[in-house]
């Protein structure tokens, strides 16, 4: 039993067709997956969170086969159970950081608990920026508040794409560190997806595309 | 953190790109609610002061300008009828007339016009008092409630009447005797509210002291050009007057000689001549007067409708220096002047509304390629695509009730700051807190157009791929 699960995964851009290895990760598994750019690494996450159909083959999030269920019922289930770290953090502009993290709980069909949400900040050291716009934060704040978000939940599976590309030295590690903690503290699977030499040496799990 | 939340806050996020669609949709709906608005209470207006009037006597002229300076006391009237011409009407016994209502007028008191009238007038309009009593002697009035109002008169307050509709100091009869308030009526909701109310003869009298120093004045009345057609009338009534009294006569002495003149002594023997002369004394009934008194019109109410009913107005319009309109069927000649007039502002106010559509489907629109990252997001994070769909025509609809309610605020807001302008000219208090059914469902059509200005917008939105766009770096 397995948490994650990839089998045959296929994809095609256009005449390019991109074949995955089969992943398995376990409950709780931080995972690297590396390789060069235009490989398909952004594309396999999307594979496995659902924004993006697979062609071919299938993913298991836990008991769930993500590419049997409807459309509608992919998106709830990546709202409830996923959580997305992308390389540019995307907010929703009219809406302050608290806003922006209950708007995820929201959108997952829970109820907002801003106890919690703040209790999120807290630990990421941004809780001063509660009531801010989210583009009134700098690219190491905002990173922070897009991990927040994606903790809101409490996922079974984070999946982060270059989270700390975007970032200086400090910034990646303090980030990284703080998306690893975060996510063990709610026993997430942790998949990064990075060509970031920083952080090859932090996981034991490594994936080569 | 609903829907509805989200979206408010996305458009007011971009003030100003969503000004000019809430600022047209405000102009078009609220200038239909104006349309609405004045059209409902102006039909209302004149149906109301109908009161089961059934035929109107007047001199000749412009029917409707006739109905509308005698029954709603708007236009100048069309001349004056001798009491010789319409004796016949003022019979109680006539077989068709149930009753008649004589009306004089062409004074006023700073702006408000003064009728002579019977205290019928009254039962007519369904007017009560307030506080007083009813007009019963010459030079008393009661004033309608908007009058008093405006004018803050009380009890017992003493005034002379201008000559003619408007207000002006230099056109007073300011050697006329006093009219002294006697009582204050309740608000009726008719045109009696906007009136002075009092004898037939009390209009006589004014005219006939006017005419005395007239001598005098001829030249300098005739320079109030402004007063146009009603002042020839009147000036040619007074000259009139004139002529039977004879110069020698105090008005006093001539008042009494023409009531001694035409008339039985059982009225006279009513009528106290004796003592110190006063014009507070009660008239006579206006059949008993002599025959060249005029008034200005004759409201009359019939029996019932009937063939002769109808050639009685013909024949009046045929062989009489007067003439007779129906006020039912004038009122429904002006309604169609003015519904073509409205039926114009309609359509450049639904114009307008169709522009503020365009406008918001192009707000929306373009607003969705800034946008197609966030509303990605709200896709990745589980938001379906009938979530973002509804995202959007919400907002689509949001900018059309804040445009429509603005509307509204501005239409009766218009109508608040105008009302004391559009009294003077409708002699009708508007009432600009009042909301109509029909605004309820402009709010709901403005509703449906915002709703399907955001339709491909919305479309558009939905169909975003959160994979492409949140790849694209």
């Amino acid at each position: 039993m397995h948490a994650i699960r990839t089998e045959q995964l296929h994809h095609n851009y256009g005449s390019r067709k991109i074949s995955f290895p089969d992943i398995t990760c376990e409950a709780g598994d931080h995972t690297l997956l590396l390789g060069p750019s235009g490989c398909g690494k952004t594309t396999l996450l999307q594979l496995i969170s659902g924004i993006r159909n697979s062609q071919a083959g299938d993913v298991w999030i836990d008991d769930t086969q993500l590419n049997k269920l409807s459309q509608a019922k992919r998106d709830q289930f990546r709202g409830r159970h996923i959580g997305m770290i992308y390389q540019t953090s995307h907010f929703v502009r009219s809406l302050s950081v608290l806003e922006n993290l209950a708007l995820a709980q929201r959108f997952a069909g829970e109820t907002i608990d801003r106890g919690k949400l703040k209790g999120l900040l807290d630990k990421l050291n941004i809780l001063d920026k509660a009531n801010q716009k989210t583009y009134t934060l700098s690219q190491g704040e905002q990173q922070r508040v897009a991990i927040a978000r994606a903790l809101v939940n409490n996922p079974i599976l984070i999946l982060a794409d270059e989270p700390t590309s975007a970032l200086d030295d400090n910034n990646t590690n303090a980030v990284f560190d703080l998306l690893v903690s975060q996510a063990d503290q709610v026993n997430a699977t942790l998949i990064v997806v990075t060509h970031d030499n920083r952080l090859k040496s932090k996981f034991d799990k490594r994936i080569e595309l | 953190m609903n829907l509805i939340q989200l979206s408010w806050r996305s458009v007011t996020d971009r003030p100003l790109k969503m000004l000019l669609s809430v600022l047209l949709f405000a102009l078009g709906v609220g200038l239909i609610s104006f349309i609405l608005l004045m059209d409902k209470q102006i039909q209302e207006n004149f149906e109301r002061n109908l009161a089961e009037v059934d035929l109107v006597i007047g001199a000749k002229g412009s029917p409707l300008q006739m109905i509308l300076s005698s029954m709603y006391h708007i236009d100048a009237p069309t001349g004056n009828i001798s009491l010789k011409e319409i004796r016949p009407f003022l019979n109680p016994r006539h077989p068709l007339i149930e009753e008649a209502l004589p009306m004089s007028m062409g004074d006023s008191y700073r702006g408000y016009r003064i009728v002579g009238t019977d205290l019928k007038i009254l039962d007519w309009y369904g007017a009560e008092l307030s506080e007083g009593e009813v007009w019963k002697h010459n030079f008393e009035v009661t004033v309608g409630s908007t009058v008093a109002q405006a004018l803050s008169i009380k009890l017992g307050d003493t005034f002379k009447s201008s000559h003619g509709l408007v207000d002006d100091e230099n056109l007073e009869h300011d050697d006329a005797q006093s009219f002294v308030v006697k009582g204050i009526l309740k608000p009726s909701g008719t045109v009696v509210d906007q009136l002075i109310l009092t004898t037939t003869q009390s209009f006589w009298l004014v005219h006939d002291h006017d005419h005395e120093e007239e001598s005098t004045q001829v030249e300098d009345e005739h320079d109030h050009s402004h007063e146009g057609h009603d002042h020839e009338h009147d000036h040619h009534d007074h000259a009139d007057d004139h002529h039977d009294d004879g110069d020698d006569h105090s008005h006093e002495d001539h008042a009494h000689h023409d009531h001694g003149g035409a008339h039985n002594h059982e009225d006279h023997a009513h009528h106290d001549h004796g003592g110190a002369h006063s014009h507070a004394e009660t008239p006579l009934p206006l059949i008993q007067e002599a025959d060249d008194k005029e008034i200005t019109s004759l409201l009359l109410r019939f029996k019932g409708r009937s063939f002769q009913a109808l050639n009685m107005q013909r024949s009046i319009n045929e062989n009489t220096d007067m003439q007779a309109a129906t006020p039912a069927i004038e009122i429904n000649r002006l309604f169609a002047m003015m519904s073509s007039a409205e039926q114009a502002l309609r359509i450049l106010a639904l114009l307008i509304i169709i522009v503020s559509a365009i406008s918001v489907f192009i707000s929306l629109y373009s607003s969705l390629n800034e946008r197609r990252y966030e509303l990605a997001l709200m896709r990745s994070m589980g938001a379906g695509t009938s979530k973002v769909f509804s995202l959007i025509i919400l907002e689509g609809v949001i900018l059309a009730i804040l445009g429509a309610v603005i509307g509204l605020m501005l239409s009766h807001g218009l109508l608040y700051f105008f009302a004391d302008h559009l009294r003077e000219v409708y002699r009708y208090n508007f009432v600009a807190g009042r909301f109509l059914p029909a605004e309820f469902y402009l709010c709901m059509a403005a509703l449906v157009v915002g709703f399907i200005a955001a339709v491909i917008p919305a479309y558009q939105a939905s169909k975003t791929d959160i994979a492409e766009t949140l790849t694209a770096r």
